[in-house]
């Protein structure tokens, strides 16, 4: 699938939910990631740790956990 | 200290957000549309261009084409003198809901009932985006092997019909339709098979009425 636009909307997602709740660093972002989907999560951790550069999730780490269908979301987010 | 905010937000929503948006307008303009998905080469655009002067006599027709690059199928869409537009997508390997609604303005939408978006030509990644369609059409060629379904199987189990293409070159090739029969039962036993060749023009007639059939019944559904 397309794992750049996939962690740009996944950043997009992390950023708004970090400014509703006063956080300005976020330490952690984990997805929860469909098997029935074509998304290598490897190649979303590549992409993620180039698209994060000179934003709050800089320094964050990308975690994830597959599960059984075509889901694909956000679980948490974790900061101060 | 570091604090957790659970979300569950899907990260795919922004592109549901503009299916239904594009949904909404179909429905509220009785526009019964179809998404037809291939590989490259299938004859997806050979198939509209067999189909379509049929088609034209019981519905007024639009059509969005989706490539990288060029207006050649919108071209030749056009000169059947269909309204079509072109939509490039620059690199983009499919089209999404988002672009669909860039483009969707352009037509009258009250003098349209059927219409056809012809996906950029891949069996991977248009499963993954719904543009807001009522139905999902997959083609796939004779010449492409048995094997597909159960190698991409995203853009044949979610389709409501299954194109199978230049059954006119069955003879020359080894393609298996018993196997491919029995894969498909299993894998989406709901969506009908249509064996078809938009050269030889066999079994276009069966499709044809499946598509007017169940554009009535969408449009009864809907009042």
């Amino acid at each position: 699938m397309h794992e750049v636009s996939l962690i740009h909307e996944v950043l997009l997602i992390a950023n708004e939910a970090a400014e509703a709740n006063c956080i300005t660093r976020i330490t952690g972002i984990e997805l929860m990631i469909g098997d029935n989907l074509c998304v290598m999560p490897e190649s979303l951790e590549f992409a993620f740790n180039f698209m994060n550069k000179g934003k709050m999730m800089e320094h964050a780490k990308l975690t994830w956990e597959i599960c059984v269908g075509r889901e694909f979301y956000v679980s948490f987010i974790e900061g101060d | 200290m570091a604090f957790r905010i659970s979300l569950h937000k899907d990260v795919l929503s922004g592109n549901q957000e503009w299916a239904e948006r594009n949904l909404h307008l179909f429905n509220t303009n009785q526009i019964f549309t179809i998404n037809l998905m291939s590989s490259p080469g299938a004859g997806k655009t050979s198939l509209l261009e067999s189909v379509i002067p049929q088609l034209k006599k019981h519905a007024r027709l639009a059509v969005i084409e989706g490539d990288l690059c060029t207006t050649l199928d919108a071209e030749r869409i056009a000169q059947l003198g269909v309204r079509t537009v072109q939509i490039n997508t620059q690199g983009a390997c499919h089209l999404d809901a988002r672009m669909i609604n860039d483009v969707i303005l352009r037509f009258p939408l009250t003098q349209i009932d059927l219409l056809i978006i012809e996906n950029v030509g891949n069996l991977v990644c248009p499963a993954d985006f719904y543009l807001g369609e009522h139905v999902r059409m997959t083609v796939l060629s004779v010449t492409e092997g048995a094997d597909k379904a159960e190698k991409y199987p995203s853009v044949f189990r979610s389709a409501n019909a299954i194109l199978l293409n230049k059954i006119d070159l069955l003879p020359y090739v080894s393609f298996d339709l018993g196997r491919f029969r029995v894969v498909m039962s299993e894998m989406n036993p709901s969506a009908p098979i249509f064996p078809m060749s938009a050269t030889s023009r066999e079994g276009l007639t069966p499709w044809t009425d499946w598509i007017l059939q169940t554009m009535r019944e969408q449009k009864e559904q809907s009042e």
